[in-house]
């Protein structure tokens, strides 16, 4: 749950923010961006892994469960 | 790109919010106890000394930019080494207060919540300031101030009643050494990142009066560092600074407004979270140009989101725990690595910059 919801936000976050300026961007800055935003996608698994484990998937997906109620 | 100002004044607030990071939380060097102040006192006039080099060096990259003036003095490699080099301690030294301000968060007021998450809330309000330009960024520098301001009076006013002079410990001659690598550890966590701010030069709006701006507040920046360091050892005494873990927090913590006004130390969380705001805004600023020059790129603003994302999962990679923090922070190595970035390699370029202009006038005049 915990992982699911960190590649959630990262990935909405990139996915909205490229939305509104990948036409604009030349090719080069274009490809930079896509390599980087793999590697922050990918470094949010083990950044979760470490994120004080024991309560932050019981608070992420609480605050997930309160917000969607 | 067309290049934005900024007015000194402006510059001046950046600079002075930009080192306030973390200064209600971790009371560096915290171990020397009732001298600690000393320390502070030390890398207060080491920070003076580095930005007076700073400003004499920026002097002779005229209407340079930081990273063209680094390649104008270096042979073609070296200067974008160099660069990459830069770009990369930026990127860590922003994780390690990103860090410090994630757990101070977790551990005083969002207990439940994840460290990641304030940090990253930051990181995207930064980026989006960031790709707004530097000066929204110096506009907001602006209207902050008055409420860092605010915060340090509450700070340092409402302690007058209840200071102890006598738990201030001067320290002895044969001790000096030893505190000196106090205000080492002081200098390189606290106002050792003068060598980013090198990015703001070519924004303001006066260049004659731009050292003038960025010494002044660093000056503030290092007198406003010390006055706490002093009220909390004066408030807690020596023995309490070692045993807490957050000693300013504490000290706020215990304050009141004629017993009707309590909680200010929630006032010092919320200013610690403009001023890590601030940090991240200039810190992703320099990568961002760093990153533009290293690729020639023409904007460069696309990338800034990727590489805040990456911020904040190296935040939690690099330091999952408090021993690892304070290992960053306190240990000979990282000391060692921290100085020759922020004082040997500013004197280096100081050097060569001297160096390539006496050529240049030779050669002139011949």
């Amino acid at each position: 749950m915990k992982y699911g919801l960190m590649l959630l936000i990262y990935g909405a976050v990139l996915f909205f923010d490229c939305r509104s300026f990948h036409l604009t961007v030349e090719k080069k800055e274009w490809r930079i961006y896509l390599v980087l935003g793999l590697l922050a996608v990918l470094s949010a698994i083990p950044a979760v892994y470490w994120t004080h484990l024991d309560h932050a998937g019981a608070s992420l997906s609480g605050m997930f469960s309160q917000f969607i109620s | 790109m067309k290049l934005e100002r900024i007015t000194n004044k402006q510059g001046c607030f950046l600079t002075l919010l930009f080192f306030s990071s973390n200064c209600y939380s971790l009371l560096f060097a915290a171990k020397y106890g009732a001298s600690v102040w000393f320390c502070y006192l030390i890398a207060s006039l080491i920070s003076i000394a580095v930005v007076f080099l700073i400003n004499t060096l920026m002097k002779y990259a005229e209407n340079r930019t930081f990273f063209e003036f680094l390649d104008f003095l270096l042979p073609c490699p070296f200067g974008r080494m160099i660069t990459a080099l830069l770009m990369l301690y930026a990127f860590l030294s922003t994780c390690t207060s990103l860090s410090i301000f994630g757990q101070f968060n977790q551990l005083t007021a969002l207990s439940k919540t994840p460290t990641i998450i304030i940090p990253l809330a930051v990181i995207l309000l930064g980026v989006w300031a960031c790709r707004s330009g530097i000066q929204t960024i110096g506009r907001m520098a602006s209207l902050t101030i008055l409420f860092a301001v605010a915060v340090f009076l509450l700070f340092s006013l409402l302690a007058l009643d209840g200071l102890n002079p006598d738990l201030l410990r001067i320290p002895k001659e044969n001790e000096s050494g030893s505190f000196l690598r106090g205000g080492l550890i002081v200098f390189c966590n606290q106002l050792g990142d003068i060598i980013l701010l090198t990015v703001l030069y070519p924004h303001f709006a006066r260049r004659s009066t731009r050292g003038r701006a960025t010494m002044l507040g660093v000056v503030f920046a290092g007198g406003i560092l010390f006055i706490i360091s002093i009220i909390t050892v004066m408030t807690l005494g020596g023995s309490g600074i070692s045993g807490d873990a957050y000693p300013v927090f504490t000290v706020l913590s215990v304050r009141t407004i004629g017993g009707f006004i309590q909680h200010l130390e929630l006032a010092s969380s919320v200013a610690m979270t403009l001023f890590a705001f601030f940090r991240v805004s200039l810190s992703l600023y320099f990568i961002t140009q760093a990153f533009r020059h290293l690729f020639s790129l023409d904007d460069g603003r696309a990338p800034i989101l990727p590489i805040g994302l990456l911020l904040a999962s190296m935040t939690q990679l690099l330091y999952h725990g408090m021993p690892m923090l304070m290992v960053r922070l306190e240990s000979n190595l990282s000391l060692w690595i921290l100085l020759s970035i922020q004082i040997i390699c500013p004197f280096l370029l100081f050097v060569l910059a001297l160096i390539k202009t006496k050529k240049i006038k030779t050669l002139g005049c011949k």
